[in-house]
């Protein structure tokens, strides 16, 4: 659309000026234009795919443009590496922690610029300094305590501490909340604040839009490797933001038709096991049940319980009449359920398998006579459900790990449509996915609740599960605290059950 | 959606060079039979003597034992699991045939007594990994060493010669179909299972998938446990069959066999033909290969009268050179495949 607004009475921190970056066959940055102002929170946002990385590679002189001009406080600058980026005080906080796990939290914090005296590390000062940083975050670990022994929330905000230390003047951050719970999130911000305050900018990449509008000054969206807009967070609202990322109408994020309750497909009676206690569950045809929790309030390992992938202690769980042994994904996968993990690369792809692999792993016996498989079989099936989800690869042999994101949970979500399921569990199935694909997502659950599948639906974010859910359960600290008609549902509803403490304070 | 969505990266102008590269790159096999193709060569132009067919036999007659062990060695690994033991395999197998034919005077019984060290070492490796949970690589390494000291103890390091002198046991490695020798079929069979086994059956998919990403695997309802335990008896099998042609060698089961660090030469035979130390990826062929690459690299040497401490340096840097060789390829792989070719 229109050039960035230029504030001319401030020299930008950072100022891109028609910026390409082309890789042999793709064209990852076309042109980009981008101005960071000192003291502002500018998010970017786009598309998975769209450049957002490459455009952070670029800043943090991974990669170099092939074209265009970069300049730091007005002066033209070619980074030649990383060094040169971190020399102009430029702190890159990436996606991927890249902390070492057997070193204490003062060491990582610290890492590759100890603090010295007379040639020997400063024990003191480097923990003194942790504990102070650690402070301003409102964070009470011990700064001696090895960083691989944190919560992986926590060796975020251990992430962020050593962007502090180091006095960055443009801090970008990639995602940072992607495991953060709210309270987490919440002194995330303001830290964010004081370090605007401190005439900091920062460059914020989320996929999260309220998050733009909780802290964002300004928004920029890129597709395709282009620039669309750059404008004021105030003066847009959350619908232009999703049409401009996709770069078409999304008539409908939530395609919910409206589907005849089945008979009851499952039926978990008084579960428990690794923190639950007393979880109870209906879910009939065709309908979709949200699960809703907090980060560790037990959703996820309530979907594994009742896989059999976790541990079950006790309690009962019935599907579509038969009962289900405890602690045998086999079982529950022989008698119709299937689970979408919600750690796509720790428990659910094989990244070095193709595309076609990946999706016949749960169901190898159907193509297989004899224990020999009929792979001209396997790959029809597969065939067919990368036009039926729409999966985009440029083949079936192609590794499941150089697919994006949205692709790889569309290739998980057809591993288990393939055997047919009668209930399916999805954990987070829209973690970390761009909103095209998220939208896809949701058409397909829909789609699938249609055609009769009972689906248990596990999320933290609360617009997701009232757009899709027909039925929410709220869980806090592995109980459920609150049901609610998905006519009743309200963003306050879910919040007070799953946030509050029903000791305290009675909850809706 | 119409039609299948591939999206192609928008094509480059393709250079011919680079094409053949992304070829060659993409290809393991390939690239392993022409450093085969090389080091055969490199042989034939400096040592005359290398100049004639038998040379060739004995090659694939020698390493005939390393080829069987590796069969099981490469399936394991395939599954990111690793067994040491192989080489202690070969000495307790050894010595338990000759020591069963002398006691019970059948030639028969021997050779089942030797299987069945691969069946019971190779069922107690998989219960300690799979069922006790105990780490493969420091559980088969404690194997090693036990059974290895087992055969000192029983054998008070001498020799356990065959007194009926078996000579249709010796035919168990001298024996001939045609010109080719009696192990050679049998590695070759095996090889030819087991990559039928990988590459066209259910489990064979399932050992790659526990390999690339065990979680992932028990999740989708794979039997991960019997197979990883399934492997290690395979992989001991492998190693007693190995056993039982180097004592048919001499007819004799010999304390000190496969002392001179057995399991890791299959082991690096078995990583230089591709087959990632974390698992899932690689293959048989290539793991076969890679065998027949050492091998040939030591006849070679041998034919060319080069001491064996030089043969040790030789070796040792051309391994070197060949995972070089390998990280360039994969480097190349990936860089050609990102520039589209």
């Amino acid at each position: 659309m229109s050039a960035p607004p230029t504030d001319t009475n401030q020299t930008p921190l950072l100022e891109m000026r028609a910026i390409s970056k082309t890789f042999p066959g793709v064209v990852a940055l076309d042109s980009m234009d981008f101005v960071l102002l000192p003291g502002e929170v500018h998010a970017l946002i786009g598309e998975n795919g769209a450049g957002k990385s490459t455009m952070i590679k670029i800043i943090s002189g991974l990669y170099q443009p092939d074209s265009g001009e970069m300049l730091i406080d007005g002066d033209p600058v070619s980074f030649r590496g990383p060094a040169d980026s971190i020399a102009r005080r430029i702190k890159v906080v990436y996606q991927e922690l890249d902390l070492v796990p057997g070193l204490s939290v003062g060491e990582n914090v610290y890492l590759g610029a100890y603090p010295k005296k007379g040639g020997r590390v400063d024990w003191e000062t480097l923990y003194g300094n942790t504990r102070e940083l650690l402070d301003g975050l409102g964070l009470s670990i011990d700064p001696r305590t090895p960083v691989g022994e944190l919560r992986v929330a926590e060796q975020q905000l251990v992430e962020i501490a050593r962007a502090l230390s180091q006095d960055a003047r443009i801090v970008v951050m990639d995602e940072p909340t992607s495991a953060l719970s709210t309270e987490e999130v919440d002194r995330l911000f303001r830290l964010i604040e004081r370090l605007q305050e401190r005439g900091v900018g920062v460059l914020y990449v989320t996929h999260k839009l309220d998050e733009i509008y909780r802290i964002a000054d300004r928004v920029t969206v890129v597709r395709d490797g282009k620039h669309v807009v750059t404008t004021e967070i105030s003066k847009t609202r959350p619908h232009d933001l999703v049409t401009w990322m996709v770069g078409r109408e999304l008539t409908a994020l939530f395609p919910k038709s409206t589907v005849e309750r089945g008979p009851v497909l499952l039926q978990a009676t008084d579960v428990s096991g690794e923190g639950i206690e007393h979880f109870d569950l209906t879910v009939h045809s065709g309908e979709i049940v949200g699960l809703f929790g907090l980060l560790g309030a037990g959703i996820n390992t309530v979907a594994r319980i009742l896989f059999g992938a976790s541990e079950r202690t006790g309690g009962a769980i019935v599907l579509d009449g038969s009962t289900i042994k405890p602690n045998s994904p086999a079982d529950a996968m022989e008698k119709g359920m299937g689970l979408l993990t919600e750690n796509r690369k720790d428990d659910g792809l094989v990244l070095p398998m193709s595309v076609r692999d990946n999706m016949t792993l749960a169901s190898l016996r159907q193509f297989a006579r004899l224990s020999w498989l009929d792979s001209r079989n396997e790959s029809e099936a597969a065939t067919g459900f990368v036009e039926r989800l729409s999966i985009r690869t440029p083949s079936l042999r192609q590794r499941v790990q150089f697919l994006s994101g949205g692709n790889q949970q569309k290739v998980l979500m057809a591993r288990w449509l393939m055997r047919d399921p009668k209930i399916l569990i999805l954990a987070e199935p829209t973690r970390g996915i761009d909103v095209g694909s998220k939208a896809e997502i949701y058409r397909l659950m829909d789609e699938m609740a249609q055609r009769g599948l009972g689906i248990v639906f596990m999320s933290t974010e609360i617009p997701e599960i009232l757009g899709i859910a027909d039925r929410i359960l709220v869980m806090r600290e592995g109980r459920v605290t609150a049901e609610f008609d998905r006519s009743e549902a309200t963003q306050e509803k879910l919040v007070q059950a799953a946030a509050v403490d029903p000791e305290t304070s009675e909850a809706a | 959606m119409a039609s299948v969505q591939y999206a192609h990266p928008a094509k480059a102008p393709r250079q011919g060079w680079k094409r053949y590269a992304a070829f060659w790159a993409r290809n393991e096999e390939l690239s392993l039979l022409l450093i085969l193709a090389i080091v055969v060569g490199f042989f034939l132009y400096a040592e005359p003597s290398s100049r004639q067919r038998k040379v060739y036999w004995d090659l694939l007659w020698e390493v005939s034992p390393t080829l069987i062990a590796a069969v099981g060695i490469a399936m394991l690994m395939l599954a990111a699991q690793f067994d040491l033991s192989i080489g202690s395999m070969l000495a307790f197998t050894g010595v338990a045939t000759v020591t069963a034919m002398n006691k019970t005077d059948s030639m028969w019984l021997g050779i089942l007594v030797g299987l069945a060290t691969g069946l019971l070492i190779g069922c107690l490796n998989g219960f300690l990994v799979t069922y006790v949970r105990m780490q493969s690589l420091m559980t088969t390494l404690g194997m090693m060493f036990a059974l290895r000291g087992l055969v000192y103890t029983y054998t008070n390091k001498t020799p356990v010669i065959d007194e009926n002198q078996f000579t249709q046991f010796t035919r168990l490695w001298f024996g001939k179909v045609g010109p080719v020798r009696t192990p050679v079929i049998l590695a070759f069979i095996l090889i030819a299972i087991a990559w039928f086994v990988l590459t066209q059956t259910e489990y064979g998919r399932n050992i790659y998938a526990i390999g690339g990403n065990e979680q992932a695997a028990r999740v989708s309802g794979i039997p991960v446990r019997r197979i990883l335990f399934s492997l290690f008896v395979i992989s001991s099998c492998c190693a007693a069959i190995s056993g039982l042609l180097i004592a048919a060698q001499t007819d004799t089961g010999y304390f000190d066999a496969g002392v001179q660090g057995f399991e890791l030469t299959v082991i690096a035979a078995v990583v230089l033909g591709g087959v990632s130390m974390s698992g899932g990826q690689g293959n048989i062929l290539s793991a076969a290969l890679a065998v027949l690459i050492l091998g040939m690299i030591g006849k070679g040497m041998r034919l060319m009268g080069i001491h064996t401490t030089q043969q040790l340096l030789v070796i040792g840097v051309v391994m070197l050179a060949a995972v070089y060789f390998h990280r360039v390829r994969r480097r190349w792989a990936v860089r050609l495949r990102n520039e589209g070719y």
